[in-house]
């Protein structure tokens, strides 16, 4: 995880949509619990916005609960100095009721857009052991796209398919030994699931590799899965959902120049992958199938 | 040779016809589109490839490492024996299905995983400290810039970072200037080819105009 956060980027799609971002200091040192500030500005702070205050450890994101022409009240979790940075960018346009835009929408979009750019370019990879129960079929990690590799004890299993076995030995799956699992497999059985051939009798610790698709949901001030030097692709990702969205702000041709900026930064992204061989499976397996142009023959 | 934000900022904002002090575009608006722009760089040229002083420890008792932040990507790894050999995983369990039980006293490969993390075979008993050559992320600090945060790119390829950031600032103009834009944008790809031009002791990952292919390998990039 980079440097960049959630409001960083979504600070730039309010710069393209000429909506207010706000970059203040909080103006009153807290300690935890609901407090009222006096904000160096209070430029685009309405009831209910959310604001990043804080770095480092103390980095948090507030709700504005209540506010005054000079003053807003929050709840903290964190103490700050009265020089903490206040930044976030709002989207106050239309607040309360004539909402074009809202915060929640605009990192459900961030959201859709990383979790987009990882599927395509998979340049993520996590690796987490979990301690599986005796048995033969199991879940995926929530947050993988495909799991990769699997090691039990520091020893790779050998990935292969229920289709396969069968043609090995029909009665692979009645084997109770060896009582540690040698094949993992995908196939034939529900989404996100996969199995070991024998079954993993005594259960215990496995070691998951996998493509990792990022977080279900964002806060302003979560940091981003994609590397930073890719991260601006989400920029355009957002700015083409929030451009070609019905409403006062629809714009399609820009929304069709984001699609395919955003499409560049991903195809950049894949070649980047195989030019350093980055990718767990070797290049020949997974040769660069996606461009947004069409390549000829 | 270096080149600060401060000394683009000027210069893009001259190009927008903007005033000073700005009102249509912030300052941090404009530093951000550099960044930007650099970044797009690094993506197409695959530079800057860094190589001096950059030292970084490896972890004993584990396998995997985390990857430095200024980098993108790693490219070439040496210890205190000389360099050490790029591997894979898959390479790796295939030669010895156990690999991740074994350690050592030194470094025999490194792989990559994914962009985020790196790995090392075997495992070392104590920390170690190797040079990396890796691509750099042009600007790592984290945002707001201040406009003194500086990148290594040589000069004649400061304007097409100028017209890239008034190419992307120019979006929220849309209409006609959003249009003007565009052919900023593509002088900044035609200098981006140019400069990959001038890559042909480089790796595959250099661009070329055929956007969707890979650029063929030469003979000194195949050895």
């Amino acid at each position: 995880m980079g440097v960049l956060l959630a409001c960083n980027l979504l600070n730039d799609v309010a710069y393209s949509l000429i909506s207010p971002t706000l970059v203040t200091i909080l103006g009153t040192a807290v300690t935890p619990g609901g407090r009222t500030v006096t904000p160096g500005s209070m430029l685009s702070i309405y009831s209910g916005a959310q604001l990043v205050v804080g770095s480092g450890a103390s980095l948090e994101t507030v709700t504005v609960s209540a506010l005054t022409s000079t003053t807003f009240t929050a709840t903290f979790a964190n103490s700050h100095a009265a020089t903490d940075v206040l930044q976030g960018p709002t989207f106050p346009e239309g607040q309360p009721d004539h909402i074009l835009f809202s915060q929640s929408e605009m990192l459900a979009y961030l959201v859709d857009a990383q979790k987009d750019f990882l599927l395509k370019t998979r340049l993520v990879y996590s690796v987490l052991t979990e301690t599986l129960v005796p048995g033969q079929y199991y879940d995926q990690p929530a947050q993988a796209i495909r799991l990769e590799r699997i090691a039990i004890n520091g020893n790779a299993l050998l990935n292969d398919s229920q289709s396969a076995l069968d043609l090995l030995t029909s009665t692979w799956n009645n084997n109770q030994a060896p009582a540690i699992p040698l094949i993992w497999f995908q196939d034939q059985i529900d989404t996100a699931r996969f199995g070991f051939s024998p079954p993993y009798q005594a259960g215990g610790p496995v070691e998951l590799w996998f493509s990792d698709r990022g977080p279900d949901s964002l806060q302003m001030h979560s940091g981003l899965t994609v590397p930073d030097c890719f991260a601006y692709s989400l920029k355009y990702g957002v700015l083409q959902r929030a451009w070609s969205k019905d409403g006062e702000q629809r714009s399609p041709e820009r929304a069709e120049y984001c699609r395919k900026r955003y499409d560049l930064v991903v195809m950049l992204a894949v070649r980047f992958m195989f030019g350093v061989q980055a990718a767990l499976l070797k290049q020949e397996e997974e040769s660069q199938k996606f461009s947004p142009m069409a390549v000829p023959a | 040779m270096a080149v600060a934000l401060s000394t683009l900022e000027p210069l893009v904002s001259s190009r927008l016809e903007e005033t000073s002090p700005p009102v249509f575009w912030e300052a941090r608006e404009i530093r951000n589109a550099i960044v930007e722009a650099f970044n797009e760089c690094v993506l197409i040229t695959g530079e800057p490839e860094v190589r001096l002083d950059y030292r970084t420890t490896i972890q004993p008792f584990t396998n995997l490492q985390t990857m430095p932040p200024e980098a993108v990507a790693i490219l070439r790894m040496q210890g205190e024996n000389g360099p050490i050999q790029k591997s894979s995983v898959t390479d790796l369990d295939r030669i010895k299905s156990d690999w991740q039980t074994e350690t050592g006293p030194r470094l025999k490969n490194w792989f990559p995983i994914g962009l985020t993390q790196f790995g090392t075979y075997p495992k070392l008993m104590e920390s170690v400290s190797v040079v990396l050559t890796i691509v750099e992320i042009p600007i790592a600090q984290s945002r707001p810039y201040t406009g003194l945060e500086t990148a290594d790119f040589q000069q004649e390829y400061m304007e097409a970072f100028v017209r890239y950031a008034s190419s992307v600032l120019r979006l929220k103009e849309g209409g006609p200037e959003f249009q003007q834009g565009l052919k900023d944008y593509e002088y900044f790809l035609d200098k981006m080819g140019q400069f990959t031009n001038f890559g042909t002791r480089k790796h595959q990952f250099r661009f070329t105009r055929s956007v969707g292919h890979t650029s063929n390998l030469t003979d000194v990039e195949k050895k």
